[in-house]
Formats: structure tokens, C-alpha cells, sequence
């Protein structure tokens, strides 16, 4: 007995179209097998029931053979095209069948008012996948003499548990490749001695079963080539399925090999049964035997006798061995990806669509992606649910248990393969295998559990299902929440409700909104309107939490949701621009509004303080060119005016020879002359003071501290440290400031003392006038403008319009200290004494 | 002006040096200086005490300008002539002086004949005014 690995062959499949024909041939077959084992069941009165039993157990094996080469080219096909991380340049189009769509099925519909029925067909799968393997490892420990009794049941469960951890994990996916390439060893051997022998013309001495006594006839030779042929074809199918390349890679002959290979082993199966059974004269034992793993692993022995020797029968018992844990394995991973089907939908993406497993949730089954998923979910379901009769017919407890499912089991197949053209009818088939499936394994479950030994595969079961729990819960609860999640009714409901919420209310809010702000007006933000939306997608994000799946039967849920979610986004997005446009807008404003009054003061005052300035310089200079005026009026011109009549006098009196006269006046003249020029250059110092521009500032600074202290009767002392180079400008401020600061000392601060300081400091120079008068409260600028101190402020005036910095010190009793500092021309640089 | 009374005059000037060397001019030529007053107010009292031929007084000074104080004098004493004699050549000056009637207006500065000759006229045309020789 042979059986494939079904998922674990990884060709890479090559297009839709090859795979729909791989998949359609075998199925053929399988249509042909079913009817004539129905037909052989019941053309067997002479038979005890019993034997009737085991030979319908013998059939369901040789289904399940079929079932699970048929998932692993099937599995094979598929895996390639949803194989983990394809490139999107690599993705295949790969259309379901209609009639194998079942988002297209308007009986899902009528289904999915019970989500039970969904979530039970997924989890028939799962325990299909668990007692095939189960089955399949207890065929091959039996078949290799492992152990008797429960041992191969137990050890099968092993193998169980440790093949859906393989399966399940990544990290062992190594192991599963040891195990295939060993598969493909053990029957490239078989093969090889198989041709060898039958060039020996060994064959037919090596298909005469031992445990048939005396001399075969023709229709016992035949059953066993018959049977023989259809393990060798069906091994060889299952190489070429999952040796390296695939059957992409070697092309479509291999494909035509691979299923002419499965087609005709269920060819020689349904061939031999009819005519073992019309043979006669057979004992139910040796019927049982001739479809056992026991007589498979004779058969095996004589055919590699050529090659063995004496140990044939060895090695025999290890091709088997090895064979059936990878049909078994092929199994695992039919029923993997058939329960991954259901429930994630691993289907390739159509270029343009959203891929399945780039769900932004990030539940990419990475476990479906490698798993096979048969295009025909039923054919796979049936092949495990002969696994499950063929072994529950070797363990022997319950032959109408093993009858029934056999017989479901073939049901289903050929409906699947029978599937009509008709739209319609193709559309509801594949759903009704589905439901047949869904109530047949509840039913084997409960069979099997009053079978001996059934007890090891319920075991194997839970301890696999924990494993996928403790390995994989988000998975598991993903099962969970699609078998009890909402209808697909429901959910097309939630979805319309969704979609006419966005296009009727919340997307037209938005607009509204978006463009109400572009307008400049405030933002309105469609609250009621998007509370609804939020209200309607809840639910659908709720299903989509329970995984991908929620959302598969169609495409639009998962644009939907992400045209929700999106939408969402952008109106948070909006109504946080516009909050913080708000918020910032009217925290600007304030501000601004802050500043520009805070500005407009300063500017009034600036504005206040120049124009009294203006004025106060204005009439200082009306009033300097009317002092002057006087000045020229009272002074010059009058003594002019009287020296000229003197000298008209002197004319006078000398013409009357009046020369003692005339002599008097001339000596006047010259006195009052005398008088006027020193006045004339009085009042040329006032206005600018010669020694400033002769001497120097501080010789200037002397000369008017002394003049100064004796018109005040204040002391005063200077001093002076070198401070470099004042531009003459700034020299004239200096002196100014001093003039002016001694002229307030004069007038205001009742001073004895007083000094003038003057120092370099930094690029400058700095003037301090102190004095020891009554000081007084340093007012401010403004202050000093209203108060009417303009000397004060003409002098910072002067000294910021030569880049100087002014400061008045001063508080009641404590003097005032006037500081002025200037930047100099030429940075003073003290001499250096070597 | 020989064989006649000697002509009467009030001089009224701020500044006494010049005061002092008109009221020498006037005394030097024969003129009778009743008196020198050095503020506005000052010659209008002396003026309404000595009754002078004529008053020559200066415009600006402290107090009362001259242009008042000869607008005073001829409301008082219509027969007394002024002559302004002001460092200003200013013609607003000359105009406001006009304005009250004075005499003459001079121009300090002007020779010691200009103003002896322009003051004798003056006193000639206010005595011809009052019918005296």
C-alpha cells in the first residue's frame, strides 16, 4: 500500500488551468472506483456480513489512497501559488471555480443562518486531518510488524501529535523536507524493483499472496496484479507529485504521468474488487488481507527479492513504513489546508485586489501558507473519512460504523466529481458535500468511540488540538470566533450598513466639512454622522478581530472596512488640524493681540517721548538763536552802535579843536572796543568751546570745572585714565553731558563735592558725573519726558545717537550718579614696561 | 536854534553806554538832556515829568518795548514826537512803529549826523505843528 504525502509535496503549480485538470482526473476516477464497490458491496450475499464489512473497509482504504493523492497534487498546486511571500510579479491568477466558490452559493446563504454548520464542517476538517493521520500511522506500524495489540494505535497517536506540531511550527518545516525525500527514496526503490522483477518475469510469482493456499487461478492473479499495479501506479504518482521540481518544472507530460498514475491505480482497485469478489472461494480473512498492509508487505518482499535478498522482507516493512507516514503526513496537511481554506481563505490574490494574508492586522497564516489547500475540499474530506473507516474496519470493532462512512465517504466524492455544468447545480453541490461532511464526522467521532483502540485516536486528537491551542491561539481563537461569529447574512447587513452610512452620510459630512473650512469658516466636523459610522463598523471590526476569515466571504468587507478605517483616520485628522488650528489660532491671537498693544504703548510712547523731543529740541533751538539774538542785540550791536557815535563825536569835538575831548572819547572807544571783543569771544566758547577742539576733551572738561566750581562754589575733581581715541562728535557729547550733568548738580542736588570720572571700558570710554547732593528717584524715560526733565533726556538722547548707552543712578540721599559711555575710535591699549 | 530855547530831550535806552554817548551827542550839539532812562516805563515817567521836545528811545527793552511805551506817549503827550532808534531794520518793526505815530524810525548805526539831522527835523515839524517859531 502506498499512499501520497497530499500537502506535503510542494510542486509548484503553473496555472489555474493545469491544476483544474489535475484535479478533475483523479476525481474521475474516484467516480468510477465508488460505484463499483457499491455495486461489489451489495453483490456479495454469500458472504457473511462480516466479510462484507471487510471488504467494504478494504474499498474505503483504497478510496482513502485516492482521496489523499488526489490533496496532494491538489495541495501541491495550490501551495505553490499561495506559497509564503510570493513575489506579486510571481502571483498566479488563479480563478475558482465557480461551482467551488462558495461565497458565490446562494445556499451559503441559507447555511450561514447557521453558523454552527460552517464552524462544524471546519472542524470535521480538523479531525480528519488528526484521525487520518492517526489511521495512516497506525496502517504503517501494523504493516511493519511494530508491536501488537494497542502499540500501533499508541504510536500512531504519536505520530499524530508530532505531525501537527510540524505542521504547525516553522521552525520543523526542515524535518518535513528529511521526511519527503525520504518518501521519494523509499519509492524510487520500490519502482526500480518492481521493473527489475517484472523483467524477470518474477512478477507473478510475486504477486501470489502466501496467505492464498494452492494453486492461483487467473482471477486470483489477476486481483493481486490488479492491486499491485494500482499501489506502484499510485506511488509513482505520488513521486512525481512531490520530487523535486514538480510537476511545473518537468512539464505537462509529468502532470499526464502523475494522474495517469492516480487514474489508473483506482482503475486497477475498481477492477480487481469486482473480480476478487465474483472469484469465489476466498476467505473473508484472506480478502481482508489481500487490501492489508500485510499483504502489501509481502508482495513488496517478493518483488525486491531480486534486490535484497534475504532481506526483502525488511525492507519491505520499512518502504511501507515510511510510505504510509508520509500518506499520513500528506494527509495532515489536506485536512490543514482544507481547514485553513475555510477559515482563512488563503485563495492567491488577484492582481489589483487586497491580498489575502496582508490583512493589516497582521494574522497572515503563515501556517496556511504552506499548507496545501485542495481546490476540492470535499474530495480531501472524503479521503479522510475513508482513512477513517479503513482504519476503524482494521481495528475491526464496528463493521456497519465502517460501512456507513465508507459509503458517505464515496457519496460525497462522486457528487463532487459529478458536479453537473449547470451554474446552479454546480453552485450547490460543493455546499451540500460540505453539510454531508459536517454531519458525517460527528458521527464517526462517535462511532469511533466505541471502537477499540479509538480511544488512542480521540486522545491523539485532543492532545493535537492543545497543541495547535498552546502553539497557535490566535488561531484557535480565530477557529472559535468563525464558527460562532455572525451569519454571513449578518454580516452582509453590517457591511450594507457600513457602506450606505459612508456614502450617505459620513463621506458627505467630511466634504461638507473640508470644504466649509477651505472657505475659512470654522470646522463642523460631522459628529452624528461619524458616531454612526463608528457605530456600523463596529461590529465588522469585531469579526474581523476573530481573523481574516470573518470577512471572506467577501472581498468588499475587507475595502470596506479599510475605506472605514480610513475614513475614520481622516476625520480624526481633520478635526485634529482644525482643533489645533483653533486652539493655535486663538492662542496666536491673543498674542498677537497681547503684542500689537503692548506695541501700540510702546509705540505712543515712542511716539510722545520724539515728538516732546522734537519740540523740546525745536524750541532749545529757537531758544538758542533768540539768546543768541539778544545777545547780539544787547551785546554787539549797542556797543557798536554807541562806539560809533563815540567816534562821531570824536569828529565832532575835533572839529571844534577840541583835542582833550576828542582824546577822551578815542581812549573810550578803545576800552569799550576792547570790551566788545572779549565779549564777542565769550560768547563764541558758549556756543562752541575752543580748547575742546585745541586742547581736548579733557582739557576742555578742565576748563569747565573750574569755571563751573566757581560759579557753583561746588567742589569738583576729574579724573581722567587714558581711554583711546573719541571722535570729535562724540567728544562734544561728552563735554555736553558733563555740562549738562554739572549744570543739574548746580541747580538741584545741593552737592558739596562732586566728581567727574572718566575711563576706558571695553571699546569705550566711560564718563561718571557723582555728586553727594540729595539724589532723588531715578524716574523713567517717560517719566522724565512727563516730568519735564528734558535736560535728562537730551542728554541719552545724545549720547544713543553716537552708540552710547546712558544710565542715571540715583535714590534720596544717596547722590546721583550719571554714567555715559561712548565707543571710541581707537581701543586704548595700555603700555607694556619691559 | 541859536537865539532860542535849546531843544528838550529825553533819551530812553536799556543799554547805558549807548544811553550815556547819546545823551552826550545831544548835550555835545546843544541839546538840553532832561533826562536818561534806561527801561520803558522809566522814560514815560520822565517824559510825563519834564515834558520834553522830543524823546529818542530804543525799541526792544526789558519790560515794555519801545514801540509801546511811544504808543503810551503819544496817547499822553500827542505833541511830544518819538524817534525809535532800534538795532532792528526789520520792516514789520518799522511798520508797527509807523502804526503808533513815532516820528522817526532809525536804525542804530546810523551816523551822528543822520540822527542829529532827523531829530532836528522832527523837532521843527512838531513845533510848526504846534505854531511855534
Amino acid at each position: 500500500m502506498t499512499l501520497l504525502p497530499s500537502g506535503t509535496g510542494g510542486p509548484a503549480g503553473n496555472g489555474e488551468r493545469a491544476s483544474a485538470r489535475l484535479s478533475a482526473r483523479p476525481g474521475l476516477a474516484v467516480v468510477l472506483a465508488a460505484p463499483v464497490s457499491l455495486v461489489a458491496l451489495c453483490w456479495l450475499p454469500r458472504y457473511a456480513p462480516a466479510d462484507r464489512l471487510a471488504l467494504g473497509a478494504s474499498l474505503a482504504a483504497a478510496t482513502v489512497v485516492v482521496a489523499a493523492a488526489l490533496g496532494g497534487l491538489e495541495g501541491g498546486e495550490r501551495r505553490g501559488q499561495a506559497g509564503p511571500g510570493p513575489s506579486p510579479k510571481k502571483e498566479v491568477v488563479a480563478p475558482r471555480p465557480a461551482w467551488a466558490d462558495p461565497a458565490a452559493l446562494s445556499i451559503d446563504r441559507w447555511l450561514a443562518r447557521w453558523p454552527g454548520v460552517a464552524g462544524a464542517g471546519a472542524i470535521s476538517w480538523w479531525v480528519a486531518r488528526l484521525g487520518g493521520a492517526g489511521l495512516l500511522s497506525a496502517l504503517a506500524f501494523g504493516a511493519a510488524g511494530v508491536g501488537h495489540g494497542a502499540a500501533p494505535s499508541a504510536l500512531a497517536a504519536l505520530v499524530v501529535v508530532a505531525l501537527v506540531l510540524v505542521s504547525v511550527s516553522s521552525y520543523l518545516r526542515p524535518l518535513m523536507a528529511v521526511a519527503l525525500a525520504t518518501v521519494a527514496a523509499a519509492g524510487a526503490v520500490v519502482t526500480v524493483a518492481g521493473i527489475v522483477a517484472l523483467c524477470r518475469g518474477r512478477l507473478t510469482a510475486a504477486l501470489l499472496p502466501a496467505a492464498v493456499g494452492g494453486p492461483p487461478g487467473p482471477a486470483l492473479i489477476a486481483v493481486h496484479s490488479a492491486t499491485t499495479v494500482a499501489l506502484l501506479c499510485l506511488l509513482a504518482a505520488g513521486l512525481l507529485a512531490v520530487g523535486p521540481g514538480g510537476p511545473k518544472a518537468r512539464g505537462r507530460g509529468a502532470r499526464w504521468a502523475m494522474s495517469a498514475g492516480a487514474g489508473t491505480a483506482v482503475a486497477c482497485w475498481a477492477l480487481a474488487v469486482p473480480i476478487l469478489v465474483r472469484a469465489g472461494g476466498l476467505s473473508p480473512a484472506g480478502v481482508a488481507r489481500l487490501g492489508g498492509p500485510r499483504a502489501l508487505t509481502t508482495a513488496l518482499a517478493t518483488v525486491l527479492g531480486p534486490l535484497a535478498g534475504g532481506d526483502a522482507a525488511g525492507m519491505a516493512r520499512g518502504v511501507v513504513l515510511v510510505t504510509c507516514l508520509a500518506g499520513a503526513f500528506g494527509a495532515v496537511g489536506a485536512a490543514t489546508g482544507v481547514a485553513g481554506k475555510w477559515l482563512y481563505d488563503v485563495r492567491p490574490a488577484r492582481r489589483g485586489r487586497l491580498r489575502p494574508g496582508a490583512h493589516d492586522d497582521g494574522t497572515t497564516p503563515a501556517l496556511l501558507a504552506r499548507s496545501s489547500a485542495p481546490r476540492h475540499p470535499a474530495l480531501a474530506a472524503a479521503g479522510a473519512t475513508g482513512l477513517l473507516a479503513g482504519g476503524v474496519a482494521l481495528v475491526g470493532p464496528r463493521p456497519w460504523l465502517v460501512v456507513a462512512l465508507g459509503g458517505l465517504a464515496t457519496g460525497a466524492l462522486a457528487l463532487t466529481a459529478l458536479a453537473p455544468p449547470s451554474p446552479g447545480r454546480r453552485q450547490r453541490l460543493p455546499r451540500l458535500l460540505r453539510v454531508a461532511v459536517a454531519l458525517i464526522w460527528p458521527l464517526a467521532l462517535v462511532g469511533a468511540l466505541a471502537g477499540v483502540g479509538v480511544w488512542a485516536l480521540v486522545g491523539a486528537g485532543g492532545l493535537a488540538v492543545a497543541g495547535v491551542v498552546a502553539v497557535r491561539p490566535r488561531r484557535a481563537r480565530a477557529a472559535l470566533a468563525e464558527v460562532f461569529g455572525p451569519t454571513h447574512r449578518q454580516r452582509a447587513a453590517q457591511l450594507e450598513r457600513v457602506a450606505g452610512t459612508l456614502a450617505h452620510k459620513a463621506l458627505p459630512g467630511l466634504a461638507s466639512a473640508l470644504e466649509a473650512l477651505s472657505a475659512g469658516e470654522q470646522l463642523r466636523l460631522p459628529a452624528t454622522e461619524l458616531a454612526e459610522l463608528r457605530a456600523a463598523a463596529r461590529p465588522l471590526e469585531a469579526a474581523l478581530a476573530g481573523g481574516p476569515h470573518a470577512a471572506r466571504q467577501s472581498r468588499m468587507s475587507d475595502a470596506l472596512l479599510e475605506v472605514f478605517k480610513q475614513v475614520a483616520r481622516l476625520a480624526a485628522a481633520v478635526e485634529a488640524v482644525a482643533r489645533v488650528d483653533t486652539n493655535r489660532l486663538e492662542e496666536l491671537v491673543e498674542v498677537r493681540v497681547g503684542a500689537l498693544a503692548h506695541a501700540n504703548r510702546n509705540l505712543v510712547d515712542s511716539q510722545w517721548r520724539r515728538r516732546q523731543l522734537l519740540d523740546r529740541t525745536v524750541r532749545a533751538a529757537e531758544e538758542e538763536r533768540a539768546r543768541i539774538a539778544a545777545n547780539l542785540h544787547d551785546g554787539p550791536i549797542q556797543r557798536l552802535a554807541a562806539l560809533g557815535l563815540v567816534l562821531d563825536r570824536c569828529r565832532l569835538r575835533m572839529d571844534r579843536e577840541d583835542k582833550d575831548g576828542a582824546r577822551e572819547l578815542v581812549k573810550r572807544a578803545r576800552t569799550e572796543l576792547s570790551e566788545e571783543i572779549r565779549s564777542l569771544r565769550q560768547l563764541m566758547s558758549e556756543l562752541r568751546p575752543p580748547i575742546l577742539d585745541e586742547g581736548g576733551l579733557e582739557a576742555a572738561l578742565r576748563d569747565h570745572l573750574s569755571s563751573w566750581s566757581s560759579a557753583s562754589g561746588i567742589e569738583v575733581r576729574l579724573e581722567a585714565a587714558p581711554y583711546g581715541l573719541l571722535s570729535l562728535d562724540s567728544e562734544t557729547v561728552v563735554y555736553r553731558v558733563v555740562q549738562e550733568a554739572l549744570a543739574n548738580v548746580a541747580k538741584h542736588s545741593r552737592a558739596k563735592l562732586t566728581t567727574v570720572t572718566m575711563s576706558h571700558s571695553g571699546n569705550g570710554v566711560q564718563i561718571v558725573v557723582r555728586d553727594d547732593g540729595k539724589g532723588f528717584d531715578a524716574p523713567s524715560q517717560p517719566d522724565l519726558l512727563r516730568g519735564g526733565h528734558f535736560g535728562l533726556v537730551v542728554m541719552r538722547e545724545r549720547v544713543e545717537l553716537a552708540s552710547g548707552r546712558f544710565e542715571i543712578h540715583s535714590a534720596p540721599r544717596t547722590g546721583t550718579e550719571v554714567v555715559a559711555w561712548l565707543p571710541t575710535i581707537t581701543a586704548y591699549r595700555p603700555v607694556e614696561v619691559a | 536854534m541859536t537865539g532860542s530855547r535849546m531843544p528838550r530831550l529825553v533819551v530812553v535806552d536799556d543799554d547805558n553806554l549807548l544811553a550815556e554817548e547819546l545823551a552826550g551827542l545831544f548835550t555835545d550839539v546843544g541839546y538840553e538832556v532832561t533826562g536818561v532812562a534806561n527801561g520803558a516805563r522809566l522814560g514815560i515817567a520822565l517824559v510825563d515829568r519834564t515834558h520834553p521836545d522830543v524823546v529818542v528811545m530804543d525799541v526792544r527793552m526789558d519790560g515794555m518795548s519801545g514801540t509801546e511805551a511811544a504808543g503810551v506817549l503819544q496817547r499822553r503827550h500827542p505833541n511830544v514826537p518819538v524817534v525809535l532808534l532800534s538795532a532792528y531794520s526789520d520792516e514789520g518793526i518799522r511798520k508797527a512803529a509807523q502804526d503808533v505815530n513815532v516820528a522817526a524810525y532809525l536804525v542804530k548805526g546810523c551816523s551822528a549826523g543822520e540822527l542829529l539831522s532827523t531829530v532836528g527835523s522832527v523837532i521843527k515839524l512838531s513845533q510848526a505843528r504846534r505854531g511855534k517859531p
